[in-house]
């Protein structure tokens, strides 16, 4: 039987920490994924995790480590097999009423892919993104101008032509 | 036009609503299940550390462990010229049934000791091993994305487990230490990590160095050269030109440089008579470019292939040493520099700039703490100078 107060943080921060991992990797299966590996260390270590005061961040470094440690890995794994860089290929292809945003979201350079969903998705205040992007706030805030830019300009792209 | 910040939240809503979320018990009996796996090591090593007495009385039965070199894989590691450990593994197909055995000489391989380790048939592929000190061992395999590590400080006769994340503070790289990345996972080829430190021999854990390379990790040497400095390879993020840093003073400064050859290469660096010498191969394997340092590694000169701007292999085979497999070079103890494979043997008497073909094929070279370690089929040598080997064969 899973302690309660494990169960309540998994209940509450799981889905925003698989926003956090797709923010780092573009796709939605390998964060899951990771995500889920998160827990289990936090699980494996929960004495410890249960004195902290911050679980979810300390999760979220967890994630971000998971997940860089596998961008690394499938990088190297496709300068071996000499595979061409693309856009990431989605799990779950994007669906629902905000399709659109969510394709243009995906279509945005790595950098500023990554603030949108940190801050827009996952909804983690602007330290927190510089904190997990390992980049200064002013980083952050001109990435986010210069995203909300972009994606103004393709929806208004969009509805020009539909 | 619709009001971008409604979208995001919608978008948000969205997707928080598609994520499905898995029982909790599953996750928790993945750890839990990881924890029996530790607890089962523990109880292995109890019982390790009960039966060695038993187990010195019986030589016997010790001696009866001998691998079958045609059905086994070896990895061979030294701490110093004496001492050493060797990993077989015997799989029943492929990666999978495989069953481990580690020795340890304390006599240059002369006469091997099998250690009983704490793993059980079947239980997972343990693929690394690092000798740290004559008593000092780690070996390691993949679990997920993580690599648990087991490690020994007394000759292999008790084991510890080491599963971490994230780097346990930072200090100077031990010189007993294991050149590593945070993340723990397979040192020597492409640790794929962010953070440089080492893995410490007295606990297993991964320390940050204190001050860290400006490049982005790629490679790590794992064991120092033999005066000391350690070597990291990788990128700069901006350029995406290869860049090479090394640190004679564990860690505490790096110099690092910019190398005039394509990224993602496979590096090896080796130092002889206070002479760096770098080598950069492509993913077929081949040898592209050969660097040399006369600073300790602040400052290098390319000296093969000497004219091409890009070291592309077909530019390369011109020359000779192209057409070799890439091989941990040597840097001889008479001033010359060895590339050598499991077929042919390159030798360059003009520090580095030409190659010429020497009979023998030597076998595939690589560098430990103990010096150089050549192997061919299941059969080794180590030598301190790159010309003068002593032979020994596992177990």
């Amino acid at each position: 039987m899973t302690e309660t107060w494990f169960s309540e943080l998994y209940r509450v921060s799981y889905r925003r920490l698989v926003l956090t991992a797709y923010a780092m990797t573009g796709d939605l299966g390998v964060a899951e994924e990771i995500t889920q590996e998160a827990f289990t260390v936090a699980y494996g270590r929960r004495v410890r995790v249960l004195r902290l005061d911050n679980q979810e961040a300390w999760l979220r470094t967890v994630v971000v480590n998971l997940a860089r440690r596998r961008h690394r890995r499938s990088a190297m794994a496709d300068r071996l097999l000499r595979r061409q860089s693309t856009e990431p290929s989605p799990t779950v292809p994007p669906m629902g009423e905000h399709v659109d945003l969510h394709v243009a979201i995906r279509r945005l350079d790595e950098d500023l892919r990554a603030v949108v969903v940190l801050y827009y998705l996952a909804d983690l205040p602007v330290d927190e993104v510089s904190a997990v992007l390992d980049v200064p706030s002013g980083t952050v805030k001109s990435r986010l101008a210069r995203a909300r830019n972009a994606l103004a300009a393709r929806l208004s792209a969009e509805v020009d032509h539909a | 036009m619709p009001d971008l910040d409604a979208e995001l939240r919608g978008l948000r809503d969205e997707l928080t609503a598609a994520i499905p979320l898995p029982d909790v018990e599953r996750v928790a009996g993945r750890a839990r299940s990881r924890r029996r796996l530790q607890v089962g090591v523990l109880a292995v090593v109890i019982a390790v550390v009960v039966g060695v007495p038993i187990a010195r009385a019986l030589p016997v039965w010790l001696a009866a462990a001998r691998p079958d070199p045609a059905k086994t894989s070896y990895v061979v590691d030294f701490a110093d010229a004496k001492h050493g450990y060797a990993l077989t593994r015997t799989c029943q197909r492929g990666t999978e049934g495989c069953t481990f055995t580690l020795y340890r000489t304390g006599d240059g391989g002369e006469t091997w000791q099998p250690r009983r380790l704490p793993l059980a048939p079947g239980d997972g592929f343990w693929d690394t091993m690092y000798v740290l000190g004559p008593d000092d061992v780690t070996i390691g395999k993949p679990v997920g994305v993580e690599t648990t590590r087991i490690f020994s400080t007394d000759g292999g006769l008790s084991w510890g487990v080491a599963y971490d994340l994230a780097p346990a503070g930072t200090a100077p790289l031990a010189p007993g230490g294991l050149l590593s990345g945070a993340c723990g996972e397979q040192p020597y080829g492409f640790g794929g990590c962010d953070v440089v430190g080492s893995i410490r021999p007295d606990t297993g854990q991964f320390v940050a160095a204190p001050t860290q390379p400006q490049l982005v990790p790629h490679q790590v040497g794992p064991a120092p050269t033999v005066t000391g400095k350690w070597w990291v390879a990788g990128t700069n993020p901006l350029s995406e030109r290869s860049f090479l840093a090394v640190s004679a003073d564990g860690g505490g400064t790096w110099s690092t440089s910019e190398l005039a050859t394509p990224a993602g290469r496979h590096w090896a660096v080796v130092e002889g008579d206070g002479v760096l010498y770098a080598t950069a191969a492509n993913d077929a394997g081949r040898v592209t470019s050969v660097w040399r340092s006369t600073d300790g590694g602040r400052s290098w000169t390319r000296t093969w292939p000497d004219t091409a701007p890009d070291d592309s292999p077909q530019e390369s085979s011109s020359s000779g040493a192209g057409e070799f497999l890439a091989s941990r070079p040597i840097a001889a103890g008479d001033g010359s520099l060895i590339l050598a494979d499991t077929k042919r043997t390159l030798v360059s008497d003009d520090e580095g700039r030409t190659f010429r073909r020497e009979g023998g094929a030597p076998g595939w070279v690589t560098w430990t703490r103990g010096g150089y370690l050549r192997t061919q089929g299941g059969t080794f040598a180590l030598s301190g100078d790159g010309l003068h080997w002593r032979q020994f064969t596992v177990g």
